[in-house]
């Protein structure tokens, strides 16, 4: 495992091969010298000691031959110019000892007998036999010792071999180091761009070519190779890329699909809402439509019969001076031209109003804003109209000069204003006040209140204060009026983009409050109805066919029909100025026929027609309409509602006393008294 | 007694009297010496080199010829049975007085009888002929090889110019045991 980490690169694996097989290349190499070596030297041994031998037997053969043994001392002397060797000894023919050396005394010892000839290899020594033949003859046998180093001559050779081996591995190492890096350098170069590719898949890398072998070729290929990878890689990411922008694009159009269902989900919810938007203005459209129809038939009804009111009174009138001339006394003569004056003039005043409203209606109406001092309108407004406030006793207050300004028509506010201060002085009690206050509500916005002291109103009353030609009752009262005044002021402070409230309480009197876009100061008027008159007329006559109940609020019209009736002569004249006290008069005196308007405050004629109907007391009673209405759809609503005649008004006398003829021509009701 | 112990030793060490003398009786130091003779006698012929020319062949025996030493000779004739030297048997001659030492190749003369004088110059000028003489006298006539007894050894003399002169070659192996090289 070790060895495995050791050797985990190549670098050290080559140095170790290389190391390796230099020690064993140089261990076999060294081995077998020292071996051959080794070998040698005790051949050479062998034989020189074997030579040595056979010379000293050949010089000792003449010694033995004539038994001379100084002689063959003096030969083995000379062994002592061969220090190796240690001891040699001669031995005669019958193997006795004949002559002897020894390099030191200490080596002087011999084998008593000698041996067969030959070699005997010690650890340390040699020794040799030899026989000495002459003439064919063995004569004697030499006998040699040598030293024999063999181990020495090993372990300096092993001495050696180790220093060799050490300065060869060395050496070794060293050209390893320089080899391997020739071989490696290439390889772990490749090693290296490899590793980096696929660490940073970075296919781009090439392996640089260092050498021309195979490592060169392997580098070579390797590029190749990476040339392919990287090829397929950029393939690879391209078709991946393409892909990715496939699934982007996908995505998008998804998104985009998702995007435009939802556009198209609101665009529908939109559509469904603006629709159902668009039905509701339309149902509301149509709602407001109608009612505006309804609104302009009601308007055109009402407005005919106001119209038609003051020309009743006008030509009812005048058909009396008419037709009775002269014989009409002078004070009722005046009388009636006052009548017919004043209903002039009231209709000149309904026409006028009339026309601001249609005007405003149209949107002919042509305002010029501009920053308008309310003081001074509010002088000018007490200038024209306080004479008749002294008149009737009333107090005019007006606030304390503030210097404050609003936008608006100047024409128009006067108009306005005055509208709301003559109301408020018309509709007062007696010796009541008018108190005009002027403040700002917000920066740019003031209000002018105009408060009376009057008999205030109903909530119902309120409700229908804006409407044309209610006048609330006051029909029948005193005060002229032609339930216009309203409306037209009402239109025109909002055309200056302003607003108009009424608040009242019953008893106290009531507010009227503008608000009007200001530089400056607030204004205010307030008109104030007191309730109308009510009165019950009974005209008594002489020759009596009956008793005719009038209906009827306006004083003008009334006086009218009581003069056309009493020029009949035959009815006893009842009246009543509304449809309550009408059908009260019909249930206490039961008359012959009833005269109803229909144009009522508070309850209408066809209201008290029902109520009469239902009452049996009253339901055989003939009632003749007599109004202004004189639309052919209100004519056949009320003959349909259960009129006798519908008569409208201004009223043509001959067809109202036809009416009355016929009425009274039908039979009376059982209860009739006479 | 003791001397003749010592001749025998000598002979043992010798090798030579080994199978010569097998039975070994009453030693008489006169035959120990002869015999000891014998043996050098015989080994003198081992280190003398004659020339091819002085055989008829390869394998002729080596003619030894003895004057005045019969007792000597028939020793000799013992050693050199069955034995050669240098490849030649060895012949053994008894010289008697008056002949010459022709057809010899080694020619040994005793001291005993009264001819020697005359048979030693005879035969100091035949080439050829190895003369070998028994005592200290004879190298200076003519002898080349010749035996001397010092304290009871029997050691010899060599003269190497004398076998020269006869036109042979003694080995130096002899004369590194001979008692004295005579050189003149």
């Amino acid at each position: 495992m070790t060895l495995r980490l050791v050797f985990r690169s190549l670098r050290t694996k080559l140095v170790a091969v290389v190391l390796l097989t230099t020690f064993a290349a140089l261990g076999v190499a060294l081995a077998a010298m020292v071996a051959y070596d080794l070998r040698g030297y005790r051949q050479a041994w062998v034989g020189d000691l074997d030579t040595q031998a056979e010379l000293l037997g050949l010089t000792s053969a003449s010694a033995l031959a004539f038994d001379d043994p100084k002689a063959a001392t003096e030969n083995l002397a000379l062994l002592r110019l061969r220090p190796q060797v240690r001891a040699g000894a001669v031995y005669g023919r019958q193997g006795q000892l004949f002559a002897s050396y020894a390099a030191t005394p200490a080596e002087r010892s011999f084998p008593a007998l000698p041996d067969e000839p030959g070699v005997q290899v010690g650890q340390r020594q040699m020794a040799v036999f030899k026989h000495i033949v002459d003439q064919g003859e063995v004569v004697g046998t030499v006998y040699l010792r040598a030293d024999y180093p063999l181990m020495d001559r090993v372990r300096h050779y092993a001495g050696i071999a180790l220093a060799v081996a050490a300065v060869a591995m060395l050496v070794a190492l060293g050209l390893s180091f320089w080899l391997q890096r020739l071989v490696t350098r290439p390889v772990l170069a490749i090693a290296e761009v490899a590793r980096e590719v696929v660490e940073r898949r970075d296919y781009s890398r090439r392996a640089e070519r260092l050498t021309d072998d195979e490592v060169g070729q392997l580098a070579e290929s390797f590029n190749r190779m990476m040339a392919e990878v990287e090829r397929h890689a950029q393939e690879n990411q391209q078709s991946l890329r393409s892909i990715e922008r496939e699934v982007g694009e996908r995505r998008i159009a998804q998104q985009e699909v998702m995007r435009l269902n939802e556009e198209l989900e609101r665009r529908v919810r939109e559509r469904t809402a603006q629709l159902e938007a668009s039905n509701r203005d339309l149902a509301l459209a149509t709602e407001t439509a109608e009612k505006a129809n309804l609104a302009k038939s009601d308007f055109l009804s009402s407005m005919s019969h106001e119209l038609r009111t003051p020309l009743n009174a006008i030509l009812g009138f005048g058909y009396l001076l008419g037709a009775e001339g002269d014989a009409l006394p002078p004070a009722k003569r005046t009388d009636f031209t006052q009548h017919i004056v004043k209903a002039g003039k009231h209709l000149l005043t309904l026409i006028d109003e009339i026309l601001d409203l249609a005007r405003i209606e149209s949107s002919n109406l042509m305002l010029s804003l501009e920053p308008v001092g309310l003081d001074e309108l509010l002088q000018e407004c007490r200038g024209m109209i306080g004479p008749t406030a002294d008149q009737l006793g009333i107090r005019l207050l007006l606030p304390p000069e503030q210097g404050l300004q609003v936008i608006a028509d100047r024409t128009r506010l006067k108009q306005v204003l005055l509208n709301l201060l003559s109301n408020a002085i018309k509709y007062n009690r007696p010796n009541g006040s008018v108190i005009v206050d002027c403040q700002a509500v917000a920066p740019d916005r003031l209000s002018v209140a105009v408060r009376d002291t009057g008999r205030g109103l109903r909530e119902d009353q309120l409700a229908g204060l804006f409407q044309p030609f209610n006048r609330l009752g006051q029909e029948a009262g005193p005060v002229e009026g032609t339930g216009i005044g309203l409306v037209v002021t009402k239109r025109l402070v909002e055309a200056m983009g302003g607003a108009i409230q009424a608040h009242s309480r019953l008893g106290e009197g009531s507010v009227f409050t503008l608000e009007l876009p200001a530089t400056g100061a607030p204004q205010r008027t307030a008109p104030s109805r007191g309730a109308g008159t009510a009165a019950v007329a009974l005209p008594p006559r002489g020759p009596s066919a009956g008793t005719l109940l009038y209906v009827e609020d306006n004083p003008a019209n009334l006086q009218l029909v009581r003069e056309i009736v009493e020029l009949r002569g035959d009815l006893v004249q009842l009246s009543a100025p509304d449809a309550q006290l009408g059908i009260e008069l019909a249930r206490a005196h039961r008359p012959r026929l009833i005269l109803m308007d229909i144009h009522l405050p508070g309850l209408s004629g066809l209201d008290a027609l029902a109520i009469l109907r239902a009452d049996p007391l009253t339901a055989a009673i003939p009632v003749i309409a007599l109004t202004a209405n004189a639309m052919a759809r209100d004519q056949a609503r009320g003959l349909a509602a259960g009129f006798f005649r519908y008569v409208t008004k201004p009223v043509d006398v001959a067809q109202l006393n036809a009416a009355i003829d016929a009425a009274l021509a039908a039979p009376a009701p059982p209860d009739q008294p006479a | 007694m003791r001397v003749g112990r010592r001749w025998l030793c000598r002979l043992a060490a010798t090798g030579v009297l080994v199978v010569a003398v097998p039975a070994w009786g009453q030693a008489d130091t006169a035959r120990a010496e002869r015999q000891i003779k014998a043996a050098f006698l015989y080994k003198f012929l081992g280190f003398v080199e004659w020339p091819p020319e002085a055989f008829e062949r390869g394998d002729a025996p080596l003619q030894v010829g003895l004057f005045g030493a019969d007792a000597l000779a028939d020793e000799l004739a013992l050693v050199a049975q069955r034995r050669q030297v240098n490849g030649r048997p060895v012949q053994v001659r008894k010289l008697r007085a008056g002949e010459p030492p022709t057809a010899l190749h080694a020619l040994f003369v005793g001291r005993a009888e009264p001819a020697s004088g005359a048979l030693m110059a005879q035969a100091r000028r035949q080439p050829l002929l190895l003369l070998l003489g028994d005592s200290e006298d004879a190298i200076a006539q003519g002898a080349a090889i010749s035996f001397a007894v010092v304290d009871d050894k029997v050691r010899f003399d060599v003269a190497p110019l004398a076998a020269d002169q006869a036109g042979l070659k003694i080995s130096s192996r002899l004369m590194a045991v001979a008692r004295r090289v005579v050189m003149p």
